[in-house]
């Protein structure tokens, strides 16, 4: 069949890209609709979204964005679970974890934005920090936030990559040194003043700067990419515009690496680096991102700024040791309470045995990266209801700072997961209150510590209080007793507006336990709390 | 690709009906064809794995032409030039092109090759801003002689990193305020070439200018020399990384870095305009990265073949910045370019041999955990 062969070759010439490729292979490819590419994203990357049909239209590739918080999606590579590739934020935490490292056969930076904290105008000068030229020091705004000179919304540093730079970067400037952190240098006092004034906590920076437009009236500022808080001021719904501030001696910086993991894919990842990092789509993303392009030739929209980078550490043991000691000793302390259903359709499908292990994680029974993140911590009080058509069980504990005496609540309340058994209907709301109250009391007696309360729930309410009943009677409060933030795993039959109307007033959100099941569910929230 | 889009359907299509194909052959040429059968039954494809600095350069689309004309169609995957001989796919590829003589030699042994080619090499050379340069020279580190700045007391540069001098603390310093200590960025020694000839360099110096040998030499060395690399914190694993940082995130990030001269003068040479805020500093003494290729098949040996003796690949590769045997392409592409660069660089050490090299290596990684 010798015209058979002539073909190949001129559909090669003719094709251009690809001679090397057999030609039955590019007709195989044609004939059925190529397969899409799949992204492990970090959530940061949803502003990509609309940019994706440009892409794929250059690129002749279909890819579909799987978000997940940037931890996540380290545990994820470490875990094996099959990618093409990757996307986040900053991969360093990553290429320090070396299950992790061995996953990603190649990486690119492909857009940057440095994490800064974002002050109201009026405070910024008020503290003399809204002069470029005269930027604070990290020390200077730890002195500052242990004073109580101003209170700031900043995301979890086990969860997401803004609260991690922020309290990397002020732990690697505090110590003074001028080049990389090690553990011994870890200033505990600085670290400690400056989390005091984080007045606000969440899982994720975008969620996190959507809840300080809810609750900015009661916050001076927020920690956030550059990119962000300049979206923030652009956006019309700020009451006072935020003066980006650049710690002096230096920030960390995002620099989004797009990573390939499944080596077979070598040919599309080399395709999409082109593109992302080609003039059409650095100009686009800093249009509708405003973060800085990677290309240098690409103009900036967020006017670009001098400002230093402060070295990442080079040990793994250095970052995990300051997320630990930052979640057990600096932070304020948690007082969390839970409020879980255990009415009788908990019995079906397995799902009073996931509550169970999602609590008994909790404790400390998770070994896995996101495990060691969420578990209960050193200072928290654990306050747990369980509840059918009536409160049955009140239980609380209190952790310390002792070993030997935490692992022994923690072996406590996991006994308690563990005989946890179903029996009757569904008072939610009911519930709800009476561990909203009991939050309250102890607020009252200890204003200083992060109270929220997680309501888990499989059901529609039929017993007790009705949703509406449940939020006259939290309008009715003071609103200085309308803080403590509510949460709900969604689950089961579980209706989610009602939940949504539930946790709203509180400033709280709803999770999807169903999905991912009741302990992704519960870590997550943890980055809430 | 568009066109391969609308090309793809209709060769489905095709392969599917032989009359069909049959035609379309008939309304040829007959000569064109003949070509393009040539073309396709001569060219052989070629993999190789290659430092990533040179990723470009094979990629090139005139780099393509040139194999191709020589009937190779060359593939290249980049990789840290040290990652490479332990690359568990290594056999798959027909040939290693890493930077840095030791490595090559590591891979060569691997491998067993007969034969390797050295097509090009780059003095290692330190990036730095104009604004800086001030500075350096008020603290006698930098002078500038015949057009070219040279680092003249790496030596004292090296112990200034090693007691850990905050920029601040320099003389005459107005432009660079900040505590951050001074630092020569590199990439990470454990992975990548041009860090291990930056510990090539250190070494020599903090030996009283000796090449290192010994064991005891090594622990004279290592203490000052593991600080180097450890200071910085965490480190890209292939050259194309701080260099990034140094052109995409600028002097904050990046005052002082550790680079082939080819790197900034191709960076350089492809700007619309020379930025004139970088300079290239030149260490006195330097030391060169010979780009070395191991061929692991006979196709590879072709590619060394090609770029050793072809005119037109020596060409392309001093556009790239490479210094080759012949002095000519290195000169006039400078000269095309605008660009400034010593015709030649007198003092000039050898690395140590792969052996010691790998054994300071070693003991710094050990430090990294």
């Amino acid at each position: 069949m010798h015209w058979h062969r002539y073909l190949l070759a001129l559909a090669c010439v003719l094709a251009l890209a690809g001679c090397d490729k057999a030609a039955p292979d590019a007709a195989a490819d044609a004939a059925q609709a190529p397969a899409a590419l799949t992204i492990l994203a970090g959530s940061e990357l949803k502003d990509i979204e609309p940019l994706l049909p440009d892409l794929e239209k250059a690129t002749g590739l279909h890819v579909q964005l799987k978000y997940a918080g940037t931890l996540d999606v380290v545990e994820q590579l470490q875990d094996g679970v099959a990618y093409d590739f990757a996307w986040i934020a900053n991969n360093k935490y990553a290429m320090l974890n070396p299950p992790a490292r061995e996953r990603i056969k190649a990486s690119e930076r492909t857009m940057i934005s440095p994490v800064v904290l974002g002050v109201k105008a009026a405070k910024a000068k008020a503290l003399g920090w809204d002069d470029p030229a005269r930027s604070p020091t990290w020390a200077e705004i730890a002195r500052r936030a242990g004073t109580g000179d101003f209170r700031f919304a900043m995301t979890n540093p086990a969860s997401s990559n803004t609260g991690f730079s922020a309290v990397l970067g002020l732990a690697a400037a505090v110590a003074g040194k001028g080049d990389a952190l090690e553990a011994q240098d870890i200033d505990k006092k600085a670290l400690t003043a400056f989390a005091r004034a984080q007045g606000l906590t969440a899982g994720s920076s975008g969620w996190l700067a959507e809840a300080y437009l809810r609750e900015q009236d009661k916050l001076d500022g927020i920690v956030n990419y550059a990119s962000v808080l300049h979206g923030l001021n652009q956006g019309g719904k700020l009451h006072e515009p935020l003066v980006l501030v650049y710690p002096k001696d230096g920030v960390i910086t995002a620099d989004y690496p797009f990573m390939l993991i499944n080596p077979a894919r070598r040919a599309e990842y080399d395709k999409l680096v082109a593109y992302l990092k080609g003039d059409a789509f650095q100009k686009a993303m800093a249009a509708a991102t405003f973060r800085q392009p990677i290309n240098p030739a690409v103009a900036s929209v967020l006017p670009r700024r001098d400002y230093f980078e402060l070295a990442f550490p080079a040990k793994l043991a250095v970052v995990d040791g300051l997320l630990d000691a930052y979640l057990n000793e600096f932070r304020r302390p948690a007082d969390s309470t839970f409020v879980v259903d255990i009415s009788g359709s908990m019995n079906t499908g397995g799902r009073i045995e996931q509550l169970r292990t999602a609590l008994q994680a909790l404790a400390g029974e998770d070994a896995t990266l996101s495990g060691r993140f969420s578990r209960f911590r050193e200072r928290e009080n654990i306050s747990m209801l369980t509840f059918s058509n009536e409160v049955h069980a009140r239980q609380r504990w209190a952790l310390g700072t002792d070993r030997q005496a935490n692992g022994k609540t923690l072996a406590d309340i996991s006994a308690f997961a563990h005989q946890l058994q179903t029996q009757g209907g569904t008072a939610i709301y009911s519930a709800v209150r009476d561990g909203y109250e009991a939050a309250l009391a102890r607020q009252a007696k200890a204003p200083d510590r992060v109270y929220s309360l997680v309501l888990m729930t499989d059901g529609e309410n039929n017993a007790g209080l009705s949703i509406s009943q449940f939020r006259e009677w939290f309008a009715s409060l003071p609103p200085e007793q309308r803080r403590i933030r509510i949460f709900a795993v969604q689950f089961g039959e579980a209706k989610r507006d009602e939940l949504e109307a539930l946790t709203e007033p509180s400033g709280g959100r709803v999770f999807d336990g169903s999905k991912s099941g009741l302990k992704a569910a519960f870590k997550e929230i943890r980055g809430y709390q | 690709m568009e066109l391969r889009k609308i090309i793809g359907p209709g060769l489905a299509v095709l392969v599917g009906i032989g009359l069909v194909g049959g035609l379309v052959f008939s309304a040829f040429n007959k000569q064109q064809h003949d070509r393009i059968q040539a073309d396709a039954d001569s060219v052989v494809t070629v993999r190789g794995l290659v430092g990533s600095e040179k990723e470009a350069f094979y990629r090139d689309t005139r780099v393509v032409a040139a194999f191709k004309r020589l009937g190779l169609a060359v593939v290249v995957e980049k990789a840290g030039s040290r990652e490479i001989v332990a690359r568990p796919d290594l056999k798959s590829f027909d040939f290693g092109h890493p930077a840095g003589a030791p490595a090559a030699l590591k891979l060569q042994q691997a491998v067993k090759a007969n034969r390797v080619f050295t097509p090009f090499y780059t003095p290692m050379a330190v990036a730095s801003w104009r604004a800086l340069v001030p500075v350096l020279e008020a603290n006698g580190l930098v002078k500038q002689r015949a057009g070219a700045y040279y680092i003249i007391d790496l030596t004292r540069l090296l112990q200034m990193i090693a007691s850990g001098t905050r920029w601040r603390e320099l003389k005459d310093n107005s432009v660079y305020d900040t505590g951050r200590a001074v630092l020569i960025s590199s990439t990470d020694v454990r992975k990548s070439n041009s860090a291990a000839m930056y510990l090539a360099l250190a070494s020599y110096l903090l030996n009283d200018s000796n090449v290192v040998q010994s064991d005891e030499e090594i622990r004279k060395v290592l203490p000052i020399a593991s600080g180097l690399f450890l200071k910085q914190g965490f480190q890209e694993a292939s050259s194309a990384g701080p260099f990034e940082d140094y052109v995409s995130m600028g002097i904050g990030k990046a005052p002082l870095v550790m680079v082939y001269e080819a790197q900034f003068l191709e960076y350089q040479s492809k700007l619309p305009q020379l930025n004139a805020d970088m300079v290239l500093l030149y260490p006195q003494p330097t030391v060169f990265t010979k780009h070395v290729l191991v061929p692991l098949t006979p196709k590879g040996v072709r590619v060394g073949e090609a770029l050793v003796n072809d005119h037109e690949l020596q060409r392309l590769a001093a556009e790239y910045g490479y210094r080759g045997a012949d002095t000519a392409h290195f000169q006039s592409f400078l000269m095309q370019k605008k660009l400034f660069a010593p015709a030649s660089l007198v003092d000039v050490i050898d690395p140590p041999s792969y052996e010691t090299l790998e054994k300071m290596i070693e003991a710094i990684a050990v430090k990294f955990q």
